[in-house]
């Protein structure tokens, strides 16, 4: 095990931790296998003999992290007001932080794992918590330090030291802040609701919060080309509600030599509101959890899941799956697709961004000149062509379906006399169209013809029949093992990209196939056509597999 | 009047309404082998982690080496031995990082644990593994470093909840060999398992309880003499007031038969 930098400046402070009752060896040992396993949290089954230390992981992050900052950090160079870009600054950096604490934060704080072993040693609970704490403690002003670090030494360069000193403190007051928001956020979930319940709060928030990410990140870009820079700020009483308003008015006060009661209230709030807050974290909701965790143990078995088979799901499977091993097989991935928790965070954000992304192409020269005549515009248009982009992104995910969890108990595949895998790959594959893409070029279907009219509907047959093409396709050529039957980290990342690649290059083609019929008579009727052959004939060999052909692991 | 090593006064433990213990006492004199049984959901392990700290909120008095637990110190710990059912393990470490660490927590010298765990694993015959993720081990090794990172810093009470699941039947010996020698040596173990026919071997009491009361304490003799029964599943089955094996079994191979 190699020696870790915080380790070693905590044994600086060993001296007061060992007059405050804390036994200094036992801290800095848990402290060392946390990080330890900190670094190894991507569990390599088989290569575990050697070479364990190589891999740095948190590093790897650190990097991203860091590269997330740099981006932020550009924004110290527009020709913005100080306050608005401030703003703008913190805001992400406040977020990005947040976002990634509430995620990080889970693993730290719901470990029962960790109480489970250690408790039962002579460890003090007091050692225990504070390991905890600055654990925890680490984690924050690792990603803060990475995030906010390019900004500060852009401020120095273009405001000035004083002016970034004030903004690292500020930041520290922020981390603050955040603790203090990610754990009240924790806190409610935790008093609501227990067990596996709150196990699936937390996934379908973290759901929630890489879509909201994503997004963002689409529209800061656009927020810009709206905004105008000359914009006169005027304070007004809600802007005292929003937090980085507080946290830019001293940055401003120092850039602009404005001394407005405006600014001076809001700087106030931005030390208060933080002392105030990671005060009443450490009094009150610490101890709160302390008591509370076990809750996540103990699942009192009450919300059983109730048998999801219902009349109209029988009779889909019925007709989608005529064979009865098939059928099996369908049902089977539909119940481990909406409950593995994993794969939901992979899967349902992709399927957000399938529904979103093609609007946000549509919608892009929306924001350009009038509103209505814009809407006009789009309907006469051949915009909706965007579907393809979401078509795309959808058929992608379709190489999720490969991986879980639980991929150890892909064994039962093999101990089950199913003389061919295409009985499963076939109904694994029906089962993720029915569940995931059907639903998607419904909603899509639907928002399209509301927008451009029901002109375009033979070309939404036509794109959903390309869908189906593209799906197969690339489940043909990503999806060389059974459902559920691959680790989630030992995805092969190159040959992935390469693959996902083509396949959007494939959509395109098709897409622009797609608008080249529509300048021929009865163009897109031939294409539905000939699309709708060839999709049937890929289908009729793609599942022609042996079972040797599959990769396997177990 | 011997020392005693454990003793629980009238304890009371539920999990909100539920309750599991309904005011239990035992006495463990130093150096005997307890077999601790019951049907699943009895308390066993509900007592156990309760001796360990891991349930706090009982009623009752716990006392070990006449030391009382709920005094705030975790000294006691430390003549404490543990092998938990389903046991959780930082499992990317590797077995010495894991051993170690443990044996460190108890107070020992980082050479001395990593010499006596080396040592012990080469006894298991699993020293090739000693330095691999424990992920990558089966459940025969893990169950292996389970049993040796809670014996390392050499505990004067064991508590130890079917510590011989995954073992294969010559470690298995090897195993109840030990824990006898460590019972003569004065040691305490408290053991609870479902495998009646080693429990009916090793165990010098047995107490078996069933819906958080003890229902039969004593020797196996005693319990024999009791209950008019001829071995301790039967002893088991009838104070636990189960007799429906056959009827059950009959009709579990008809409804696989229908």
């Amino acid at each position: 095990m190699k020696e870790f930098v915080l380790i070693r400046l905590l044994d600086k402070t060993a001296g007061a931790l060992k007059k405050n009752d804390i036994d200094y060896l036992q801290l800095r040992m848990i402290l060392k296998i946390k990080l330890t396993l900190d670094s190894r949290n991507v569990p390599t089954v088989l290569s575990g003999t050697r070479n364990i230390e190589n891999r740095n992981i948190p590093l790897l992050s650190m990097f991203m992290y860091g590269f997330m900052g740099l981006m932020i950090s550009i924004f110290v160079w527009v020709p913005f007001s100080t306050f608005y870009k401030m703003n703008i600054i913190l805001g992400m950096i406040i977020f990005m932080i947040l976002a990634t604490m509430i995620s990080d934060f889970s693993t730290v704080l719901l470990d029962v794992k960790d109480k489970n072993i250690l408790m039962p040693r002579p460890v003090k609970e007091k050692t225990l918590k504070l390991a905890k704490t600055i654990h925890v403690f680490y984690y924050l002003v690792r990603i803060t330090l990475a995030l906010s670090g390019p900004t500060i030494v852009m401020c120095y360069f273009k405001y000035g030291m004083l002016f970034s000193l004030v903004f690292l403190l500020e930041i520290i007051l922020i981390s603050g802040l955040v603790m203090f928001l990610t754990s009240i956020l924790y806190f409610l979930i935790l008093r609501l609701f227990d067990g596996e319940k709150l196990k699936d709060i937390i996934n379908y928030f973290q759901i929630t919060l890489t879509v909201f990410i994503t997004i963002a990140y689409q529209f800061i870009g656009r927020m810009f080309d709206v905004s105008e820079t000359s914009v006169h700020f005027v304070p007004k009483w809600w802007n005292y509600l929003i937090p980085t308003t507080w946290f830019a008015a001293p940055l401003n006060m120092l850039a602009e030599k404005d001394f407005a009661g405006f600014y001076m209230y809001s700087a106030a709030l931005a030390v208060i509101i933080p002392v105030i807050s990671f005060g009443v974290y450490i009094k009150y909701i610490v101890p709160y959890f302390e008591r509370n965790l076990q809750k996540l143990n103990n699942s009192s078995g009450k919300n059983q899941k109730k048998e999801r088979n219902s009349g109209l799901q029988k009779l889909v499977s019925a007709a989608a799956c005529p064979d009865m091993q098939e059928r099996a097989v369908f049902k089977f991935t539909r119940d481990m697709i909406s409950s593995e928790r994993k794969l939901k965070l992979q899967l349902y954000p992709s399927l957000v961004f399938a529904f979103i992304m093609p609007f946000i192409f549509i919608f892009m020269n929306l924001f350009k000149g009038n509103f209505a005549e814009g809407l006009v515009r789009i309907k006469g248009s051949n915009t909706y062509l965007c579907v393809y982009i979401g078509i795309a992104m959808a058929s992608i995910s379709v190489s999720f379906i490969s991986k879980s969890e639980k991929f150890r108990g892909a064994w039962i595949y093999k101990a089950l006399p199913v003389e061919k895998p295409a009985i499963i790959l076939r109904g694994a594959l029906k089962a993720f169209i029915f569940k995931f893409n059907l639903p998607l070029i419904t909603v899509l279907s639907l928002a399209c013809v509301l927008l451009y009219g029901p002109r375009i509907i033979p070309d939404i047959i036509l794109m959903f029949i390309n869908m189906l093409l593209l799906l197969i396709c690339f489940f043909r050529i990503a999806a060389k093992s059974l459902p559920f039957s691959q680790e989630f980290q030992g995805m092969k990342q190159g040959t992935n990209a390469a693959l996902s690649f083509a396949l959007l290059f494939l959509s395109g083609f098709l897409a622009l196939i797609h608008f080249g019929a529509k300048f021929i008579p009865f163009g897109v009727t031939v294409n539905i056509a000939v699309s709708a052959v060839i999709t049937m004939i890929i289908w009729h060999y793609c599942f022609k597999t042996d079972w040797n052909d599959l990769e396997y692991t177990s | 009047m011997e020392e005693l090593a454990i003793s629980i006064r009238e304890l009371y433990m539920s999990y909100g309404s539920k309750q599991v213990l309904k005011g239990i006492s035992i006495d463990v004199p130093k150096g005997q082998i307890i077999g601790y049984i019951g049907p699943n959901g009895a308390g066993k392990s509900t007592t156990v982690k309760i001796f360990l700290g891991l349930l706090t909120g009982y009623k009752g008095v716990v006392k070990v080496m006449g030391e009382d637990i709920s005094n705030g110190s975790v000294e006691y710990k430390r003549k404490i031995g543990y092998v938990p059912e389903t046991a959780e393990i930082f499992d990317n470490l590797t077995a010495r990082e894991y051993i170690t660490f443990l044996g460190q927590l108890y107070g020992m010298a980082y050479e001395e644990t990593d010499k006596k765990a080396y040592k012990l694993m080469e006894l298991f015959g699993i020293e090739q593994v000693y330095d691999s993720r424990i992920t990558s081990y089966s459940k025969g090794m893990k169950q292996k470093v389970l049993l040796i990172s809670s014996l390392i810093h050499n505990p004067d009470i064991l508590f130890l909840d079917e510590p011989l699941s995954g073992l294969d039947a010559n470690s298995v010996m090897v195993f109840k060999e030990i824990m006898s020698h460590l019972a003569r040596q004065g040691k305490t173990i408290f053991y609870s398992s479902h495998i009646m026919e080693v429990v009916e071997k090793i165990s010098d009491r047995i107490i078996l309880i069933n819906n958080g009361s003890i229902v039969a304490d004593g020797t196996f003799d005693q319990l024999k003499d009791q209950s008019k029964e001829g071995s301790l599943e039967d002893i088991f089955n009838q104070l636990t007031g189960f007799d429906k094996h056959k009827q059950l079994a009959d009709e579990f191979v008809n409804i696989i038969g229908a």
